[in-house]
């Protein structure tokens, strides 16, 4: 299986934080979900992938022979952008569409006028428009995603895009990555971060999980759910059941957590339901327990 | 297939604007000032018999102002990563190289600004005598050189106040010496050698600033 990026010991140092070390892969032709709780590192590791802040150390390999981020035939391969003040607020549908001209060689004005329309963002062609800062989140959000997706790209990089966004505008999301991965299947990738999957869950193939700075489990979402069993039960057995679990939430009638698939017959045994976790439910057990370990 | 940047697209692609608007907006409105300013003053001192003060008013609104389109002009563009902006700029293809060519057609827009205000003044000059001459107009030339090298290095401070402070004083400073500069009557060879170190000065400054950049702001 090919690799769009191939993440080797990178890191990156500030006064307060490290981003230590990161070892990881993300697949050609699937949706890669960066998962982690807030100031896990997950921005920090997209900057520096897609070139928005310099690393400390370690490398990365781009589409299997590219290194120099800053080498602008890379940089036009791969379409980024920020949930938070990616462009500047004075700027207007056509500010936004002259400088991404510029930008990029393969922004297609006629595809972002087309999307503009979609999204009920207005006509970038308009004489009166509104700028960014008179717009909501969520349309600010649908005006970022709008512009990084009218570029002709092979890897597309979002940081954090569904957290501005409602319930439909969120399936809207999907349906997107849907269509730009099926517009060449195989050839395309899709690597966001988030710190809520699950609304996300459907259109998530890869995950990858961020804690600390670090990368704590990764793997395809289907391998991922065997091994690891999501375990519920009464309270009586939960003495027994929480030595051989890896995170343990209880009250006085039940309990719930995660443990490995090794453990799943003699959790059975103990007259416990043992069954596949969902994304969320396995996110939620795996950064649990790297907080608890750290 | 991947086209460069060239200077103007670049300023368009950070400003919106291109070099040649930029100049014209800017150029534009420092000298419909001046004319405005020269209009006003002159009427006075016509009225009340005094041309002779007129080249000292309007001189010190024109360099103020002068200097204040610099510092607008040049005093912004650093874009940190956290402001809006800052990171698409980053993420575009030429990158850090892009930006380098913005800062440097956005100093092209300050040369060009000041040639073109400083032939204005010795044009309106010649339509109402403010009591000025061509020696004026080169020494002046020399001294907002200096201040494009002052400005530039101003933005290498790490404590925006100080910068702010040093930036009022450097307005204030050549209100105060704008009309004595303003009324001096010879070139003198001091001067044509100030003149050639702030000729090295502009794009030295330039280059400092730059590798600063890169080093302290955009990699971090």
């Amino acid at each position: 299986m090919k690799n769009v990026i191939e993440i080797k010991g990178i890191t990156k140092h500030y006064k307060d934080f490290t981003l230590g070390g990161v070892d990881a892969v993300i697949p050609c032709g699937f949706t890669t979900a960066l998962i982690g709780v807030n100031g896990a590192g997950k921005t920090t590791l997209i900057d520096i992938l897609c070139g928005v802040t310099g690393k400390s150390g370690g490398e990365a390999l781009y589409f299997g022979e590219m290194r120099d981020i800053d080498d602008p035939a890379l940089r036009d391969r791969i379409g980024y952008c920020s949930s938070m003040n990616f462009f500047p607020p004075n700027w207007t549908l056509k500010t936004i569409a002259d400088s991404m001209e510029l930008g990029f060689d393969n922004f297609d004005r006629a595809r972002f006028t087309e999307l503009c329309r979609r999204f009920k963002l207005g006509d970038p062609a308009d004489k009166k428009q509104k700028n960014l800062a008179k717009l909501s989140d969520g349309n600010r959000m649908r005006t970022y995603l709008a512009a990084v997706l009218s570029r002709d790209t092979e890897l597309l990089v979002l940081d954090e895009p569904a957290s501005s966004l409602d319930p439909l505008a969120r399936d809207m999301l999907c349906d997107l990555f849907r269509e730009y991965l099926a517009e060449r299947d195989g050839e395309r990738s899709v690597l966001f971060s988030t710190h809520n999957i699950s609304d996300m869950e459907n259109v998530t193939d890869y995950a990858v999980f961020m804690s600390h700075g670090k990368v704590i489990a990764q793997g395809f979402v289907e391998d991922l759910k065997q091994s690891y069993q999501l375990v519920h039960g009464d309270a009586a057995q939960a003495a027994k059941a929480k030595p051989l679990m890896m995170t343990f939430s209880g009250n006085a009638t039940s309990f719930e957590g995660i443990a490995l698939a090794a453990q799943a017959d003699k959790l059975r045994a103990l007259d416990t339901a043992v069954e596949a976790p969902t994304l969320q439910q396995l996110s939620v057990g795996l950064l649990r327990k790297a907080e608890q370990d750290e | 297939m991947n086209k460069t940047l060239t200077l103007s697209q670049a300023v368009k692609l950070y400003t919106g604007s291109s070099i040649g608007r930029l100049t014209v907006k800017f150029t534009g409105l420092l000298f419909a000032q001046t004319c405005l300013t020269t209009l006003i003053f002159a009427v006075i001192g016509w009225a009340e018999g005094k041309t002779d003060r007129i080249s000292d008013f309007v001189s010190l609104i024109f360099l103020v102002s002068l200097m204040l389109a610099h510092m607008f002009l040049l005093g912004g563009h650093l874009f940190p990563r956290s402001v809006p902006g800052g990171k698409f700029f980053r993420s575009t293809k030429e990158g850090f190289a892009g930006y380098q060519k913005m800062r440097t057609g956005v100093l092209l827009v300050s040369i060009l600004i000041l040639v073109l205000s400083f032939g204005g003044m010795y044009l309106l000059n010649m339509a109402v005598p403010i009591g000025t001459n061509a020696a004026a107009y080169v020494i002046l030339l020399i001294v907002s050189l200096y201040m494009i090298s002052f400005l530039n290095f101003l933005q290498m401070l790490p404590n925006e106040g100080l910068a702010n402070i040093l930036r009022i004083t450097a307005l204030t400073l050549t209100g105060i010496f704008s009309a004595g500069l303003f009324t001096v009557q010879r070139v003198e060879w001091w001067h044509w050698l100030a003149g050639a170190v702030a000729l090295l000065l502009v794009p030295l400054s330039h280059l400092i600033l730059l590798r600063h950049y890169r080093k302290y702001f955009w990699n971090t």
